[in-house]
């Protein structure tokens, strides 16, 4: 598994690409006005991630890390709290992407509320070890607030595009 | 002047009247607490309601959901770290931290008190201003706009930590977002790939909810330990942040005054107002600035002192042109034309000058009441900083990735979320700063349209406009000045020139 200091040098190399990109069809549509400022952000981004890529590349050949210092930013991350096994944060991170990305997968085929019942029902049991009273109340109770806020708030719900149910 | 004053204060103690507005404050409470749910949903499930209503009520329940909804809207972002709506973005980095260390309460009674100070602040305001309103708003122009634009960019520099270049990617990238879709100029449409549902661009609610709300979420449930294992004050804690923000009176003062004045100039919605209070806090004071975005209480009263201040703002150019400051505005003017309220140079009529008071009051008693009611409960809320994630994080991801879809009622929308959720949470985990994206995103678009029509109107002379140059000499100087502090060169240079100059002395 490389560093998150590589992962940065190559997430850095991914964006001057996608700047680069964007650069290219703005400079290539210049003639009109739609492209006049998409062509002025995107060569300044060419020019700070080309600068931000030697930077880091520079720092993570020299052997440091690029990924220690302070950044603004907000909400919750997981280096959080007391420091935890890596390898534990690693799986953890991959096991919840994979939930994030089933939630959509399991609307597709059945209709989002009934899935997302299922999903939360399924995310209390196999993740959170919760015992199946605590998840039988739970998602009951969601149910039924999520019910009283779709009717009330007139909230449009998914529709499952694979079985057109919902 | 007086008895309009008084006329309409009667009107809105009406009991049926009072009863609206605290329906519209609770409604806008429960929207606020809801990540991802804001003032516009229930604003615009509000609207077929109010239909043959009596206008006080109206504007009672309209402009009671919607200051309750910026106020409701603290919870989420100090408790969980999850912004409750766009508009409380800033809070988080400083509110946050404080729930962290055991706080929370400290925070929510500091951002409740800012709120109704604000709040307030905004409505004297809204009467204050009407009359003088015309020559300041006639007085901003495209140039102008487009300069203010720019200085609320530059406070990507400002609010930044560490090394500048990645604050400036993600600033860049957020812009670069903003240019996905229709171009407005042109009507010609950018970097879709052909795909359909780009066709409209990215949604604000989508970007922040992929952004901010759902790695949050998700870096809780991977912690699997509660936000803070116990709280500093068990009692007074709300009383005791409310007495901070009396310390500090020119933080709350100060951000309400620019609240409003950043309210009253359309187009800078609250997404934007509350990072440039944020960073012109940081910006201004004097003592301990190393502090933000750790959980100093200054981090939490300029944001929701402005955010509730810029409510009294927005309605000027609402009222007394007809022309919405934000999108709730919008919404809020399509209920008044329902009501059979005129809006427009008719509002300044003797006749309908009451109608001023009745936002004027509504404001004040709506915020006053939205902050009450959120105070009271604070102490018990709080508590959930306590609660382990598995407690409410999976509800929240589910009610999150279903207010996205409101945005555009698309799959499109929840697909666009979970790749934004993804690739923010990867961004926070290289150290990429995701403020500035938001913020770059926001006035990108915005700064695109102000430039355009700057020069189709005045060719490239607009530079030479006095008030373009003296914003333009700001947002240099503020550049500059992040720049310098950034890098420590500042800091370096001074040190060095006075230890040269002790060497030389001696």
């Amino acid at each position: 598994m490389p560093s998150l200091s590589v992962i940065r040098v190559i997430s850095t190399g991914v964006v001057f690409l996608v700047f680069m990109g964007a650069a290219v069809i703005s400079l290539g549509g210049i003639a009109s006005p739609t492209y006049w400022f998409p062509a002025f952000i995107a060569i300044a981004g060419v020019l700070a991630s080309a600068y931000s890529f030697g930077r880091d590349l520079r720092l993570v050949r020299a052997g440091e890390s690029v990924v220690d210092g302070e950044v603004t930013d907000l909400g919750a991350s997981v280096d959080d709290g007391d420091p935890q096994d890596s390898a534990v944060v690693r799986r953890r991170v991959r096991d919840w992407t994979l939930w994030l990305i089933a939630l959509p997968a399991l609307s597709l085929v059945l209709p989002f509320f009934y899935a997302s019942l299922i999903w939360i029902a399924a995310v209390l049991r196999f993740s959170g070890k919760r015992s199946w009273l605590f998840i039988a109340i739970s998602v009951v109770a969601f149910g039924v607030v999520l019910n009283v806020l779709i009717v009330l708030l007139d909230i449009h719900v998914p529709p499952a595009l694979l079985t057109g149910w919902g | 002047m007086f008895e309009s004053a008084l006329e309409a204060l009667q009107m809105i103690l009406s009991p049926e009247n009072l009863l609206w507005l605290v329906i519209g404050v609770g409604i806008g409470l429960i929207l606020g607490l809801i990540p991802g749910l804001g003032g516009i949903t229930g604003m615009a499930v509000l609207l077929p309601l109010i239909v043959g209503m009596d206008p006080a009520s109206g504007i009672g329940m309209l402009i009671g959901l919607n200051a309750a909804t910026t106020i409701g809207d603290t919870f989420p972002s100090v408790l969980m770290g999850v912004p409750g709506t766009a508009a409380s973005q800033a809070t988080v980095v400083d509110g946050y931290p404080m729930a962290r260390k055991g706080l929370a309460n400290v925070a929510l009674g500091a951002a409740f008190t800012s709120n109704m100070i604000g709040g307030i602040i905004g409505a004297v305001a809204l009467f204050l201003v009407i009359p003088l309103a015309r020559p300041i708003i006639v007085g901003i122009g495209s140039p102008q706009l487009f300069m203010l634009s720019l200085l609320g960019l530059s406070l990507v520099i400002v609010i930044s930590r560490g090394a500048l270049a990645p604050a400036l990617i993600t600033g860049l990238l957020g812009m670069l977002l903003a240019m996905i879709g229709s171009a407005n100029m042109t009507g010609d449409y950018r970097f879709t790939g052909g795909v359909l549902y780009l066709f409209d661009g990215v949604d604000l609610a989508v970007l922040a909810i992929g952004l901010f709300a759902i790695p949050s979420v998700l870096s809780l449930l991977v912690q699997g330990e509660a936000v803070s294992n116990g709280m500093s004050y068990k009692r007074g804690g709300v009383l005791r942040g409310a007495r901070e923000v009396f310390r500090h009176k020119r933080v709350v003062v100060g951000n309400s005054l620019l609240g409003t004045a950043l309210g009253i100039i359309p187009g800078i919605g609250g997404s934007v107002i509350d990072w440039i209070a944020y960073g012109a806090t940081k910006r201004t004071v004097r003592k301990d600035r190393d502090n933000f975005g750790k959980g100093d209480i200054r981090g939490v009263i300029a944001p929701e002192a402005a955010n509730n201040a810029k409510d009294g703002g927005v309605l000027v150019p609402t009222l007394m042109f007809g022309i919405p400051g934000s999108a709730t505005a919008a919404i809020l003017l399509g209920g008044l034309a329902t009501m059979g309220v005129a809006t427009g140079p008719t509002i300044l009529r003797p006749e309908n000058i009451y109608l001023i008071f009745v936002f004027v009051w509504t404001l004040a008693m709506a915020n006053a009441l939205g902050a009450i009611a959120s105070a009271s409960f604070a102490g018990p809320l709080s508590k959930l900083s306590l609660l382990k994630p598995y407690s409410y994080a999976p509800f929240l991801l589910v009610i999150m990735v279903l207010a996205a879809y409101q945005s555009g009622v698309h799959w499109g929308d929840i697909v666009t979320v979970v790749v934004l959720a993804l690739l923010s949470w990867g961004m926070q985990a290289i150290k990429w700063p995701r403020p500035p994206l938001i913020i770059g995103f926001v006035l990108g678009q915005g700064a695109e349209n102000y430039l355009w029509i700057s020069v189709s109107r005045y060719d490239w002379s607009w530079l030479a406009q006095p008030a373009t140059i003296v914003l333009g000499v700001l947002v240099v100087a503020t550049l500059v000045a992040g720049f310098a502090n950034g890098s420590g060169k500042l800091t370096r240079l001074t040190k060095s020139i006075l230890t040269r100059q002790k060497v030389n002395d001696a």
